[in-house]
């Protein structure tokens, strides 16, 4: 189950021997193996990240601080471990991939340590730990980011769905503007 | 008197976007260009932005799909153009959360944001749904949502609780509550005096295009909704006759930011990257800066 659904296999699939740099299109070539899992783990992660933004947002911003209850943070925990089997199960052997594996894992050794500090149902707005939090979650935003650089696939917002600039394969009509019908 | 001078300041461009998604039911009618653009509001000390933009910098322009931007340039740049720089910026009024309104949020450091309540508590609300209802927040970035909480903690983000009038002097923001988004909100300039003569009303993406507020029709004019919105075409029409009569019944003055057309139906200048400034109107005492952006072109492009 992966509730962010920015990256399709078949995407990636489509994207080994035609990717937008030669070196990644080897790279996925030879690593496929690797880059599905990790497209696993990086969706898992990004939900992750918006489950913990979410809670954060709840303790500090909302009115309604018991609007999660403590479900919401329980759920941190299947798409962690998943994230983690999908990696750790996983093998690159190429530089690109293994480059890429690198700051994969680093995001998600940070991720699980916040998600140990939130899970407990702490209200963050008063913890100590508060800050920790927001700078490691950050941390693992910066790491997701250079993730989804680092090869095709990987996208942190799905512009192919997105509100105004929603147009992953455009069809040219003749007349630009509204046609009357 | 006319208290603000109002520009927008055009900062990215896309070339192909379907109009389908601008003008409900046009599923057929092809492609046109949009604008990405601030619109800064300037007078009384105050320098006021509707939208942060989006941070292109931070995206993988190689392997983002799905996403074709022309011309990006960074706020520094594009606000030259008015002579004032990102730190210049007082208030940043965000009208939604989609990534291009709310993702450029760290170039303003001096800037205090204000948005409605409902567009973040709402998307709480639907992150606890199931993997199946996950359209409903695939637009949001939670990078920036993130950087909205970092914002709160240092007091500089207030989350509004509906309709607030004077959150600057003649300066409302009105929620539009299921209409593009959850809460969406736009923006009212009441310049003059602040009576609600003389008004603009800075429309976020509660309208795309002219043909929203027209149908198309300039003589039998009609309310067509956007095509992409996650609340109601019902919500987003009723919305668009409200800010019509909120500009005193003048449809050209409900501002559609991505319409690329507003370049042509107001004075505008095109400046040394290729990007529009269009003046909406200006202040008291306030000269127009178009001059200015062209000659700056022109010296570029003899260099
Ligand atoms: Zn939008």
């Amino acid at each position: 189950m992966r509730f962010l659904d920015n990256v399709n296999m078949d995407f990636v699939a489509e994207v080994i021997g035609v990717g937008p740099a030669e070196a990644v299109a080897a790279s996925h070539t030879q690593d496929e193996g690797y880059y599905q899992a990790a497209s696993t783990a990086f969706e898992d992660m990004k939900y992750v990240v918006a489950l913990l933004t979410a809670i954060l947002l709840t303790d500090f911003a909302s009115s309604d601080r018991g609007a999660l209850g403590a479900g919401f943070h329980w759920r941190l925990a299947e798409p962690l471990e998943r994230a983690k089997q999908s990696l750790m199960t996983s093998r690159a052997t190429t530089q690109g991939a293994r480059h890429h594996r690198h700051h994969l894992v680093v995001a998600l050794e940070k991720l699980d340590a916040i998600a140990g500090m939130v899970r407990d149902g702490a209200d963050m707005r008063d913890d100590p730990r508060c800050a920790s939090v927001m700078a490691g979650l950050r941390q693992v935003v910066r790491e997701l980011r250079t993730v989804s650089k680092l090869a095709a696939g990987f996208d942190v917002v799905n512009f192919a769905t997105s509100c105004c600039a929603t147009h992953a394969k455009p069809h040219q009509f003749p007349g630009n503007r509204v046609q009357s019908s | 008197m006319t208290t603000y001078s109002i520009h927008v300041v055009e900062y990215a461009t896309a070339p192909d976007n379907p109009i389908g998604a601008f003008l409900n039911g046009k599923y057929n009618a092809g492609v046109c260009p949009i604008l990405f653009g601030f619109i800064v509001i300037r007078g009384e000390g105050i320098v006021a932005l509707v939208d942060a933009g989006f941070d292109w910098e931070l995206h993988d322009k190689k392997h983002t799909s799905g996403l074709t931007v022309d011309k990006w340039e960074s706020p520094a740049k594009v606000l030259q153009s008015l002579g004032i720089a990102p730190a210049d910026v007082t208030h940043v009024l965000p009208t939604h959360a989609h990534f291009d309104h709310l993702g450029g949020l760290r170039y303003f450091p001096n800037a205090h944001f204000y948005m409605q309540e409902r567009e973040l508590s709402d998307w709480v609300w639907r992150m606890s749904l199931d993997s199946r209802f996950r359209w409903l927040t695939s637009f949001v970035d939670s990078a920036d949502i993130l950087e909205c909480i970092d914002l709160a903690r240092k007091g500089r983000f207030t989350l509004l609780k509906g309709r607030s009038d004077n959150v600057l002097p003649g300066i409302d923001l009105v929620p539009a509550f299921d209409t593009h988004t959850a809460g969406s909100q736009y923006v009212v300039v009441r310049n003059s005096a602040r009576t609600q003569a003389d008004s603009w009303i800075l429309a976020g993406d509660l309208v795309y295009q002219f043909e929203n507020l027209d149908g198309g029709d300039a003589e039998k004019p009609f309310y067509l909704p956007i095509g992409a919105a996650s609340g109601s075409a019902f919500n987003l029409v009723m919305t668009t006759h409200e800010m019509i009569e909120a500009a005193g019944g003048d449809r050209t003055r409900v501002i559609p930011v991505h319409e690329s057309r507003l370049a042509e139906r107001f004075p505008s200048a095109t400046s040394e990257y290729g990007l529009k400034v269009i003046e909406l109107c200006l202040g008291d005492g306030h000269e127009s800066v178009l001059p200015s952006v062209e000659a700056r072109a022109a010296a570029a492009s003899n260099r």
